[in-house]
C-alpha cells in the first residue's frame, strides 16, 4: 500500500514539475512587444446540425494588447486592441464593451491575448482550475477545461498547440459548453 | 430693569463673564448645527397607510436618477460618435468622481452608470428566460396543440436553420435549442408582445426604438442617452454640487474632443443642488448689497463706529444663540428657515435701535432703560407669542423659522436692555445732522393730511375687501429654481422621449417583492382602464416581465398539465421527425425535452442575477424596507393630475411624485399657519388689554397690524400674486414688526412727550429703511421662492408703516375726544 501510495505521489511530482517546466518554457519564448503574423483558417463546428463554416485569413499579433485577423472576405475583421474588441462581418461593424469588469467580452478577449502569448496558466488561474500540458517532440499541447461554464457564450474546453522551438501558437481549440467549436490553425 | 443695571454696573466683570461664556457656548455648538436643505424633509411626512407607505422620498434612487444626453448639432448621421462620446462622458465623469481629494479619498458621488449594454448580458437574459419559460407564457391548450403540431415543429426547425447562416443565428444556438415549436419565439413571444403592444398604447418601444451600438438612443436616434445613479439622496446638495462641478469638466472634455457633440443632463439631484446653489447667490447677492446699503444709511446716522458696534453685537450674539440652542435641542435646522429667518433680524434690529437712539435722544442710560424697557419688552413679547406659535404646526420648516425667530427676538432684547447699555459711549454724539434730518421728516404731521390718509385708508380698504380672493399655490414645484441648461435638457428629453407627454413613473409597493408583484397586476388593470378611456397614452407592463412566484407557479402547472407523459412523447416524435427531415440532430433540441417534463421552480427575476443592478433599479427597489415596482405612465400635462389622483386612491399604489403628496401637505400647513397666527392674535390683544388696562388703547394698538395682514392678503389678489409656503411664513414677520411699531407710536402718544414721539419715531423711521431695503433687495432674486416673498413683505412692511404713522394718532386723538367729551358729560 505504501508502495502504491508513494508511486501515486511521484506521479503527481513529475506531472506538476512538467506542468511548471512546460509553461516556465512558454512564458520565456514570449517576450513583451513580440510580433507574430500568419496565415490561418478558421473552422466553426455544429455537430448537431451538420454544419462547418471554413474561412481563412492572415493574422498580426503584437504583445500584448494586439490582435487582428484580417479574412479574406472584403472588409471583414476581429479587432483587439487596448479597450476595443470589434469584429466586422456581413458588412456589419459591431464594437463589443469589454471595459466593464463583468463582461463576457472583456474575459474573451483577455483569453485570445493570452492564449496567443502561451500565458494558459493565467487562463486557467482565471477560471479557478489547472491547465493540463502534454508534448510531443515538436509541439507543446495546453488543455483548460472551465467545468462551470454553461451558458452558450462561455468556454468550456480551450485547446492551444505551440511550436516548441518558437513557443508560437500553432492552432487554438475553443469548445462551447454546447459542444460547438471554433478551431484556428496557423498555416 | 434698572436694578439689573445697576447690579451689573457695579459687577461688570460678571457681565463680562455671562457675555463671553454663553457667546463662546453658544458659537461652539452654533456651528456645529447642520442645515438641511432638502425641503422635502421640512414637510411633514405621510403618515403610514394603506395608499402612502412611511418612506422618505429622499432615498428613493430612481427619481434621484440623473438623465444624460449626447446629441450632435447637424443631426442623426453621427450615432456612432454620439456613442462614443457618451462612452468617453461615463469614463471622465467616473475617473473624476474618483480623483482623490484633500483628504485623500475619491467623492464617492456615482453609484452606478448605464450607457452602454453588453450584448451578451441580454443573450444571458433570453437564455434565463427560455429556462424559465413556462413561468413566462400564457396559453390556451389550442394554441399548445397549434404550436406543437407536427407541421408548425417542421416548418418551425425550417425557419431555425435558415437562422443559423447568419451571426444572429449563431448567437442565439442556445436559446433556439429550448423551442422547437416556436413557442415563445414564434407564437408565444409574438402574441404577448402583441398583448403588450394592446396594453401599452401609443408609442410601445418607449421611445427608445434605437439601439445602435450596444447603446440606446431617442426612436429618432438624434442624441444618445446614459443614465447615472447617484450614490446619495436630494439632501445632500454639497455632493451634489460637487458632483456637477465633475459632470462639467467631463463635458468640457468631451465637446472638445468630439466637435459638434452637446452633452445635457437633467435629474432631482441636479435641480437640487442648482436650487441650493440660486438661495446662496441670491442671498449673497440682493442681502450682501442691501446690507452694504443699511450699513452706510446706519454709519450717516451714527458716526460713532461703536454704535455700529452696539447694533451688530445683539444680532450677531442671537443668531449664535440660536443656533447653539437649536443644536443642543434637535441637532439640525432648515437651511430655507434660516434664510428666511434673516428677515427677522430685521426685527431684531428694531429693538437695538430704540434702545440706542432713545440714548442718543437723552444722554442718561439709567433714563433710556427706563423709558425703553416696557415697549421694547411689549414688543418682543407680543413678536415672540406670534413666532411661538409656529412650534405647534406640524412642519420642520415652520418650527425651525418659529424657534430660530423667537430665540433671535429673546436674545436681542435681553442684550439690549441687559448688556448694551453698559458699553454706550459716554458721550451720546450721533451725527446731529442726520437726526435733524430724520426728526424733520417725522415733524411732518403726516396724519393730520387729509389726502395722505384718504389714499392710506382707500388702499386698506380696497384691499381688505379682496383679502378673501387671494390664491394659495400649494406646489412646491412653483417655487422650485430650474437652471436654463437643465431646463433646456428637461424640455430636449420630454420631446424626444415621451413626444412631449409628461411621463411619470409609480410603484406598487408592499413589505415584500413577491406582494408588491402580486398586487401589480391589478394596478395594471385600472391602468388599462384609463388608456381605453383615452386619459393614459402609454405605459409598460412590468408584471409580464416581472410575474409573481404565484404567478409563475400557476403558468408552470398549467405547463404541467399540458405536457403529460403522452403529450411530451408525441410533441418530442414531431421534433425528431421535424430533425430528421431536415438532416440535424435532434440532441440540439434536447433542453427543450427536459423542460416538457419538468419546469423551473418560480424565482423573481429580480433575485437571479441576469440584470445587472443599473438596469433593474429601473424596475425593483428596496426603500426603508419597503418593496417597491416601478411602472411608468405617460399623460398629457393636463390629465397628469387626474391620473395621479385616482391611481393613488388604489391600496399598494403610489406615484413617485413627492411634490404631490406635498400639495396636501403643504395645504394641511398652510391652514395650520392660518389658524396658529388667529390664535397669535388673540395672545397678542389679550397681552395688550393686560398691559393697558384700556380696552379702546389695547384696540388702537391691534387695528393697524391686523389691518396690515388682511390688506397684505388682499394686495396679493389684486396683483394676482399667489401666496406660497415660504412668502406666507414670511408675512408673518409683518404680524411681528406692526405690533412693534404701533406699541412704540402708542408708547409716544401715551406720554405726550415730543421728545420720546420722536426718539420712537427716529428709531421706526430706521428700523423700516433697514427693512424696506432689504426687501426691496429681494425683488432681483432669480430663485422663485425668495423673489416671491419681496411682494408680500413689502405692501406689509409699507402699510404697517403707514398705518402706525396716520391711522394710529387720528384714532388716539378720536379715543381722547370721545373721552374728553364723556368726561365733561
Amino acid at each position: 500500500m505504501k508502495k502504491i501510495l508513494a508511486g501515486i505521489m511521484a506521479c503527481v511530482v513529475v506531472m506538476s514539475a512538467s506542468a511548471a517546466s512546460i509553461q516556465e518554457q512558454l512564458n520565456a519564448k514570449h517576450k513583451a512587444g513580440e510580433t507574430f503574423t500568419a496565415a490561418f483558417t478558421e473552422v466553426k463546428m455544429m455537430p448537431k446540425l451538420n454544419k462547418e463554416t471554413k474561412r481563412e485569413g492572415s493574422l498580426t499579433f503584437k504583445a500584448t494588447e494586439y490582435l487582428r485577423m484580417d479574412y479574406t472576405e472584403a472588409g471583414e475583421y476581429t479587432l483587439i486592441d487596448s479597450g476595443v474588441f470589434e469584429v466586422s462581418k456581413g458588412g456589419k461593424v459591431q464594437k463589443f464593451p469589454v471595459k466593464a469588469e463583468k463582461s463576457k467580452m472583456a474575459w474573451f478577449r483577455q483569453m485570445l491575448l493570452w492564449a496567443m502569448q502561451g500565458k494558459m496558466d493565467l487562463i486557467a488561474k482565471d477560471v479557478e482550475t489547472e491547465a493540463s500540458y502534454s508534448e510531443t517532440a515538436t509541439e507543446w499541447k495546453v488543455v483548460v477545461v472551465d467545468k462551470n461554464a454553461k451558458a452558450a457564450q462561455d468556454v468550456k474546453k480551450l485547446t492551444t498547440v505551440y511550436n516548441k522551438k518558437s513557443g508560437q501558437i500553432v492552432s487554438m481549440e475553443i469548445e462551447n459548453p454546447n459542444g460547438n467549436t471554433t478551431t484556428y490553425k496557423m498555416k | 430693569m434698572n436694578t439689573i443695571y445697576t447690579y451689573f454696573k457695579s459687577h461688570k466683570w460678571l457681565l463680562l463673564i455671562i457675555l463671553l461664556g454663553t457667546f463662546a457656548g453658544a458659537v461652539y455648538y452654533g456651528m456645529q448645527c447642520k442645515l438641511e436643505e432638502n425641503i422635502f424633509k421640512l414637510l411633514p411626512k405621510p403618515e403610514k397607510s394603506a395608499n402612502v407607505p412611511a418612506l422618505a422620498f429622499s432615498n428613493i434612487k430612481l427619481k434621484d436618477k440623473i438623465f444624460v444626453q449626447a446629441s450632435h448639432a447637424e443631426g442623426e448621421d453621427y450615432s456612432e460618435m454620439l456613442a462614443e462620446a457618451m462612452d468617453t462622458f461615463m469614463e471622465k465623469v467616473w475617473a473624476y468622481d474618483q480623483e482623490p481629494r484633500k483628504n485623500g479619498e475619491g467623492l464617492g458621488a456615482i453609484e452606478n452608470t448605464l450607457s452602454e449594454i453588453d450584448p451578451f448580458v441580454l443573450l444571458e437574459a433570453g437564455t434565463y428566460l427560455m429556462e424559465h419559460g413556462s413561468a413566462y407564457l400564457d396559453f390556451t391548450d389550442e394554441e399548445m396543440n397549434e404550436w406543437t403540431s407536427a407541421e408548425h415543429v417542421e416548418q418551425q426547425v425550417q425557419q431555425y436553420l435558415e437562422l443559423m447562416d447568419t451571426d444572429l443565428g449563431e448567437q442565439l444556438y442556445d436559446i433556439i435549442a429550448y423551442d422547437p415549436c416556436g413557442i415563445v419565439m414564434g407564437g408565444g413571444l409574438e402574441r404577448t408582445l402583441e398583448e403588450q403592444s394592446r396594453h401599452a398604447g401609443e408609442g410601445r418601444t418607449d421611445g427608445m426604438k434605437a439601439f445602435q451600438h450596444n447603446h440606446i438612443f431617442t426612436k429618432d436616434g438624434e442624441a444618445c442617452l446614459g443614465f447615472i445613479t447617484p450614490s446619495f439622496g436630494t439632501d445632500d446638495s454639497k455632493k451634489a454640487a460637487r458632483m456637477e462641478k465633475n459632470l462639467e469638466r467631463a463635458k468640457a472634455d468631451v465637446e472638445e474632443a468630439y466637435p459638434g457633440v452637446k452633452i445635457m443632463w437633467h435629474g432631482t439631484v441636479i435641480m437640487s443642488a442648482g436650487n441650493s446653489l440660486r438661495i446662496k447667490k441670491d442671498i449673497a447677492t440682493t442681502i450682501g448689497v442691501s446690507l452694504v446699503l443699511i450699513l452706510l444709511v446706519l454709519a450717516w446716522a451714527f458716526k460713532r463706529p461703536t454704535y455700529w458696534g452696539l447694533l451688530l453685537a445683539p444680532i450677531v450674539y442671537s443668531i449664535m444663540l440660536a443656533l447653539g440652542l437649536i443644536f443642543v435641542a434637535r441637532g439640525w435646522m432648515s437651511f430655507m428657515a434660516l434664510g428666511i429667518g434673516a428677515i427677522v433680524l430685521g426685527v431684531a434690529m428694531s429693538y437695538c435701535l430704540h434702545v440706542i437712539v432713545h440714548y442718543v435722544y437723552v444722554g442718561d442710560v439709567e433714563a433710556t432703560i427706563k423709558a425703553q424697557a416696557k415697549p421694547v419688552l411689549m414688543g418682543s413679547i407680543t413678536t415672540i407669542g406670534a413666532f411661538l406659535g409656529l412650534l405647534a404646526t406640524s412642519s420642520s420648516l415652520l418650527q425651525d423659522f418659529g424657534a430660530f425667530a423667537s430665540l433671535v427676538i429673546v436674545g436681542t432684547t435681553l442684550f439690549s436692555l441687559i448688556a448694551m447699555p453698559h458699553f454706550f459711549p459716554k458721550h451720546n454724539d450721533a451725527n446731529r445732522r442726520a437726526f435733524a434730518v430724520l426728526e424733520k421728516i417725522n415733524s411732518y404731521e403726516i396724519d393730520k393730511n387729509k389726502w395722505v390718509c384718504g389714499i392710506v385708508f382707500a388702499w386698506v380698504i380696497a384691499c381688505c375687501c379682496s383679502s378673501g380672493k387671494y390664491e394659495f399655490d400649494a406646489n412646491l414645484r412653483n417655487i422650485n429654481y430650474i437652471s436654463p441648461e437643465v431646463r433646456e435638457a428637461m424640455d430636449s428629453w420630454s420631446e424626444k422621449m415621451n413626444d412631449g407627454l409628461q411621463q411619470q413613473y409609480y410603484a406598487s409597493f408592499a413589505e415584500t417583492t413577491e406582494e408588491a408583484l402580486e398586487q401589480l397586476p391589478r394596478i395594471e388593470a385600472l391602468v388599462d382602464s384609463l388608456r381605453e378611456a383615452g386619459v393614459v397614452k402609454n405605459t409598460i407592463r412590468i408584471s409580464g416581465m416581472l410575474p409573481s412566484l404565484s404567478k409563475q407557479e400557476e403558468r408552470n402547472a398549467h405547463w404541467m398539465a399540458y405536457f403529460t407523459e403522452e403529450k411530451q412523447a408525441e410533441v418530442w416524435r414531431n421534433v425528431e421527425k421535424a430533425c430528421a427531415k431536415n438532416g440535424i440532430d435532434a440532441d440540439w433540441f434536447e433542453p427543450f425535452k427536459e423542460k416538457m417534463a419538468a419546469t423551473e421552480e418560480p424565482e423573481l427575476l429580480s433575485e437571479a442575477g441576469i440584470l445587472p443592478d443599473e438596469i433593474l433599479g429601473n424596475f425593483i427597489e428596496n426603500v426603508d424596507g419597503t418593496a417597491m415596482v416601478y411602472f411608468p405612465i405617460k399623460t398629457t400635462m393636463e390629465d397628469a393630475k387626474g391620473v395621479k389622483d385616482v391611481l393613488t386612491k388604489m391600496d399598494g399604489c403610489m406615484v413617485l411624485d413627492p411634490y404631490y403628496y406635498s400639495t396636501d401637505l403643504v395645504e394641511l400647513i398652510h391652514s395650520d399657519f392660518t389658524r396658529i397666527m388667529l390664535i397669535s392674535s388673540l395672545f397678542v390683544l389679550l397681552l395688550l388689554l393686560v398691559t393697558y388696562r384700556n380696552f379702546w388703547v389695547a384696540m388702537i394698538v391691534f387695528l393697524p397690524m391686523t389691518l396690515s395682514w388682511y390688506t397684505v392678503l388682499g394686495a396679493m389678489a389684486l396683483f394676482h400674486q399667489p401666496f406660497n409656503m415660504i412668502n406666507t411664513v414670511v408675512s408673518a414677520f409683518v404680524f411681528g414688526i406692526g405690533v412693534d411699531y404701533s406699541i412704540f407710536i402708542m408708547d409716544g402718544l401715551l406720554h405726550g412727550e415730543k421728545k420720546t414721539m420722536a426718539s420712537h419715531k427716529t428709531a421706526i423711521t430706521l428700523s423700516a429703511t433697514v427693512l424696506i431695503t432689504c426687501m426691496f433687495s429681494l425683488v432681483f432674486a432669480v430663485h422663485p421662492s425668495i423673489h416671491s416673498i419681496a411682494f408680500a413683505s413689502l405692501v406689509g412692511m409699507i402699510t404697517t408703516m403707514m398705518l402706525s404713522y396716520t391711522l394710529q394718532p387720528n384714532l388716539y386723538r378720536l379715543y381722547l375726544k370721545i373721552k374728553d367729551k364723556r368726561q365733561k358729560k
